[in-house]
């Protein structure tokens, strides 16, 4: 598969603060490239970067195999994460005057404008001014107006902050519908489910550096951690506690007072052999849960800290 | 290009506010202008029916009487359609007491031996002045006549014959010019109106500039040229404004009838001079990165309203004033020049300095034009 | 608290405040420059002045003479025109430098004596003007009586002395209901205190209007009504907050019209002055809550707004009201719409304290015209809370 995007040992600095610190990226055709990290990770600075609305210290930044030039700027489009559409101009003037910067051809233009007012669902409301629609249909307005020109590339960050679940769940669908018509598409977020739920390939980012890449199961293998039981117990004494932590594949043992959580690494069965002690030892049980892990946990594993703070 | 500027048109009008700023400004103040100024320039040329009574105690001076007769038109020497200098309302005092107390009588002129003259207090005014000038005259004419008829009595046929001669020696020079200093205060209007375009020129610097707005982001990856993106806004803007300082021109020329003393074409140039330099002033400070948009709008401010003040707009002798002390400064200052455009014409009559006037507000154009779309040339930002 | 955090916005206007501040000292010390050696003499009459430019070209003792008499003449005043400079002449009388511009020709004496008159002077002048008809009365006057004194036998230097002499000996003059008079000493602060409403009005309107509309526009407001404060506790936190910055606006034009003034301000009448200041002050304090709430809805451009409002206001109020020309020569018609227009009663009280423009001093109609400038400011204010009120009906909805 040919390669996208390639970003290697980018460096940005705002003064003392370093936003990206030797990122390297590597972005193939027809993927969904997930950029994951908490909030002041550096992923929008690495996309201006990329869009080369910023200026950065050291590196090197190819689309399409080329430097940033107005022919490759043609077949990126870009959905910001600050929503930018005019006020003046109503939903249908401004696609078309987006598009209008790509496209110069007019019956061209009119057809694409059509075709991703019905993509984003925006039917209906061709004659709203921005003021008057929703969150949600903003974000969608927002989204629509990047993506009317087909482009091959869609740089698409964090636009689903603020959103409500149900326009969410449509704004991702249509992610994926793009990427099965054949765009690429990198996406930011600190949302890891979002990322997990439609990105074919991640990269997570912290302090400017990526610090783990590959699919979700890749990355998920990076980590010893491959199971997490909790069960809900009172009063379990010293002893049981430490019994439940020799467990075998057990490696961390939690216990608050009223839930007991235990973290495994590899090993089947795990769940039930916890069960079957504490049924032995005629502790009472609440709920409990078996937890596969998630990219939290890779990340929380890899930097020590939580993605969500 | 041609569909950005049909947008950045569309978007600009729909924006109410920026409607009525262009247009509703000059027309407005334009209407107060008129008002507030219909009666001043006629009060300035209404000096003939100067109302006065005669209250004679005594006996008048010989010739007294003629020479009221002469001024109020009694003995028919004002031609018809001529207004006589004086109207003599009244020969009772308590009458005339009683009308100027009510304001309606500008002087009570007292023969009692001597000539004297009454005038309101404190507001005696020009009319007032002609009055007292007109008896002064007189009683110098009369006292050199009677002192040579009681010292030299054989000198007085010649001194006779002299005073009976037309008593005007000032040959007057004066051209057709217009010398109405009101319009001036219409110039003024017009100069203001271009340069507060500065303001739309900000928006248009803010709305294309990655580190300003995100709008200016999004607009700045698109494969568009910078040069082409902040030129078609530009275009937009000054298509705007024009088209608003002409109806506003109309408006004051047409409508309320100011005499500007232009051609109407002249007009319609130096607006689009004075739109070309407040859209691209704006246009240039608002692209300077790390300020604060209030205090590029108070710096716009400052600039439109501090150079029109400077030239003349709240009082109108500043120009003449800054043209004694330091007159390079209205050679550079954009407003006095485009006052001066119109002010060359109007009262020298004279194309010369129309057209250096246009070339140094030409060169402040292409100044401010270059400057802002250097300003604005840089694509990559430190910063965003 | 909200009082607090409005005060905290004022530092972003500061700007706007100090471009008023230079004006106004500009357009003060310019004002009181040319005021200057106005008036003064008995035989004179209040009012006006003619300004007059000669040009002696003559200059001979007989022109010399002639020009002093010019210079004697009440009422007129002499003004110096550099004559070399072309368009000086033009527009010296565009700009009322100089109302008549007299030119003494060549010759002026010899023809004088030999009675050929028709080369002796030629004027420049605004054609048709009052001032032409004063100023041609008192020059021919002087060549007339000389022609007389020489006709009469005497050589043309001493019939032009001696015309200056009796010329001299003028009409007596009284002035009607004469009371008190004008004190050159007033002059810088009668402008001043004539000249602050319209700084008064674009420096208030400037700086609050912006903030009552962002303090009022729907999102903050609606938030600032869920925390536990009472409605007209917040207009009144805010009020109170405009308040104090007017104060401190009035109390620095003040400080800086003392030193444009050379201390001159408060003379014996200060008392009304200021008192009028105040009210004024609050009736700009009303009008800008009242713009304010009007465009809170686009408080995004409210500086675009305000600054619009705010020249159309102060400058159409002070050219109808007579804050740049004089009252005295507005028409009836005009003085009759402006009455309802509180810049109207500010001038004319200033007039009446001042005993400027032909007004004569009068407690009552001082006061007269504060009470009905303070009604203004408590109708606006009114005005303002009404629309806050109506506009919060309509969001309620």
């Amino acid at each position: 598969m040919e390669t996208v995007v390639k970003v290697e040992r980018l460096v940005k600095r705002y003064k003392e603060l370093i936003a990206l610190d030797h990122l390297e990226l590597d972005i193939k055709e027809g993927e969904i490239f997930g950029l994951l990290g908490p909030n002041g990770s550096g992923k929008t600075t690495a996309i201006n970067c990329i869009l080369s609305l910023l200026t950065y210290d050291k590196g090197e930044i190819s689309v399409f195999g080329k430097k940033l030039c107005a022919e490759v700027k043609k077949d990126i489009g870009v959905v910001m994460q600050n929503v930018a559409v005019l006020d003046e101009l109503n939903v249908r003037e401004n696609i078309d005057y987006f598009c209008g910067l790509y496209i110069s051809d007019k019956a061209l233009r009119k057809q694409r404008v059509d075709e991703v007012i019905a993509f984003a669902g925006l039917e209906g409301f061709e004659k709203f001014r921005p003021k008057k629609l929703s969150g949600g249909l903003l974000r969608r307005l927002n989204i629509a107006c990047g993506i009317a020109h087909k482009p091959k590339l869609i740089i698409m960050d964090e636009p689903t902050v603020a959103v409500d679940p149900q326009s969410r769940n449509k704004i991702l669908e249509g992610i994926e519908e793009l990427n099965r018509q054949g765009a690429t598409i990198i996406y930011t977020s600190h949302y890891m489910e979002e990322v997990e739920q439609i990105c074919s390939r991640i990269a997570i980012i912290d302090k400017g550096r990526n610090i783990a890449e590959g699919t979700k199961q890749e990355l998920k293998k990076l980590i010893k951690n491959t199971e997490t039981v909790s069960v809900e117990a009172a009063g379990l004494t010293e002893e049981q506690l430490e019994t439940a932590k020799n467990m075998p594949h057990a490696y961390d043992c939690k216990y608050d007072g009223k839930t007991l959580t235990l973290l495994y690494s590899g090993g089947k069965h795990n769940l039930t052999r916890l069960l079957d002690y504490m049924h032995k030892e005629e502790i009472p049980i609440g709920r409990v849960y078996s937890l596969l892990p998630t990219l939290n946990d890779v990340f929380l594993e890899i930097t020590g800290k939580e993605l969500r703070d | 290009m041609l569909n950005r500027i049909k947008y950045e048109l569309i978007s600009l009008l729909r924006n109410k506010i920026v409607v009525f700023w262009l247009m509703g400004f000059p027309v407005v103040l334009g209407t107060l202008f008129f008002v507030a100024f219909g009666s001043l320039a006629d009060s300035e040329q209404d000096y003939s029916d100067i109302r006065v009574a005669v209250v004679k105690k005594t006996e008048a001076p010989e010739g007294f009487d003629e020479m009221m007769n002469a001024l109020s038109g009694k003995d028919g020497s004002v031609s018809d359609g001529e207004n006589p200098l004086f109207e003599i309302v009244t020969d009772k005092e308590d009458t005339a007491r009683a009308l100027m107390e009510k304001g309606e009588l500008e002087a009570i002129i007292y023969v009692d031996g001597d000539v004297s003259l009454e005038v309101p207090y404190g507001a005696g005014g020009i009319k007032a002045g002609i009055v007292k000038s007109v008896l002064d005259t007189f009683k110098s004419r009369y006292e050199i006549i009677s002192s040579a008829a009681a010292s030299h009595p054989e000198k007085l046929p010649p001194i006779i014959k002299e005073a009976e001669r037309e008593t005007n020696y000032i040959k007057s020079e004066s051209n057709s010019a217009n010398f109405d200093p009101y319009v001036q205060y219409f110039y003024n209007l017009l100069a203001m109106s271009g340069l507060m375009g500065s303001m739309m020129g900000m928006y248009c610097a803010i709305n294309h500039q990655a580190n300003l707005s995100a709008l200016g982001a999004r607009v700045e990856i698109s494969p568009l040229s910078k040069f082409k993106d902040i030129l078609s806004s530009l275009i937009a803007t000054l298509l705007i404004h024009n088209v608003f300082l002409n109806i506003a021109s109309v408006y004051l020329v047409y409508i309320l009838g100011i005499k500007f003393g232009v051609p109407f074409t002249i007009i319609i140039a130096v607006n689009f001079l004075s739109s070309v330099i407040g859209d691209s002033l704006g246009c240039f400070i608002g692209s300077i990165g790390g300020l604060k948009d209030g205090i590029k709008n108070a710096l716009l401010l400052a600039c439109s309203l501090g150079l029109c003040f400077l030239s003349g707009l709240m009082f109108g002798g500043m120009r003449l004033i800054i043209e004694e002390s330091f007159p390079l400064f209205n050679r550079i200052n954009p407003a006095a020049l485009i006052v001066d455009c119109f002010y060359s014409v109007c009262v020298y009559g004279n194309y010369e300095k129309l057209i250096s006037n246009i070339v140094i507000l030409l060169i402040w154009c292409a100044l401010l034009l270059t400057g802002s779309m250097i300003m604005t040339r840089k694509r990559k930002y430190n910063s965003i | 608290m909200v009082f607090k955090t409005y005060l905290k916005l004022i530092p972003s206007y500061i700007g706007i405040a100090v471009m008023y501040m230079a004006i106004f000292s500009v357009l003060l010390g310019m004002t009181m420059m040319g005021r200057s050696g106005l008036n003064g003499s008995a035989d004179s009459i209040d009012g006006f002045t003619t300004m007059l430019a000669v040009n002696d070209k003559d200059n001979t003792e007989e022109s010399r003479t002639f020009l002093s008499y010019l210079e004697n003449c009440p009422n007129i005043k002499m003004t110096d025109i550099d004559f070399d400079k072309e368009d000086a002449v033009q527009d010296s009388l565009y700009y009322r430098k100089a109302e008549y511009v007299l030119t003494i020709n060549k010759g002026f004496a010899e023809a004088l004596g030999t009675g050929e008159t028709e080369n002796l002077l030629s004027s420049q002048v605004i054609a048709g003007s009052a001032s032409e008809v004063f100023a041609e009365s008192c020059i021919n006057s002087f060549v007339s009586a000389a022609r007389l004194y020489i006709s009469g036998g005497y050589d043309t230097r001493s019939a032009c002395e001696e015309a200056a002499k009796t010329l001299e000996n003028r009409v007596q003059v009284t002035g009607f209901s004469a009371k008190g008079g004008w004190d050159n000493n007033d002059t810088g602060a009668y402008l001043f205190y004539n000249f602050i409403p319209y700084i008064m009005l674009m420096m208030i309107l400037g700086i609050l209007v912006p903030t009552f509309s962002s303090f009022l526009n729907e999102e903050v407001k609606s938030r600032s009504f869920c925390a536990p404060i009472s409605p007209s506790g917040y207009m009144i936190q805010i009020i109170c907050g405009a308040f104090i910055i007017s104060l401190a606006a009035a109390g620095v034009l003040l400080a800086a019209g003392m030193i444009i003034t050379g201390g001159n301000l408060f003379n014996k009448h200060c008392f009304y002055s200021l008192i009028q200041m105040f009210v004024f002050l609050m009736f700009c304090l009303s009008l800008s809550a009242f713009i304010g709430i009007l465009c809170s809805g686009t408080a995004k451009k409210a500086n675009y707004v305000t600054s619009m409002v705010s020249n159309v206001l102060g400058l159409g109020m002070s050219f109808l009201c007579g804050v740049f020309v004089s009252q005295s020569l507005l028409g009836e018609n005009i003085l009759k719409a402006a009455k309802f227009l509180p810049a109207y009663w500010y001038i004319r009280a200033n007039n009446v304290i001042f005993g400027a423009d032909g007004a004569v001093f009068d407690e009552e109609t001082v006061w007269a015209a504060v009470g009905i400038q303070a009604l203004f400011a408590l109708a606006l204010l009114a005005a303002a809370l009404l629309a806050a009120h109506i506009k919060r009906g309509k969001e309620s909805k």
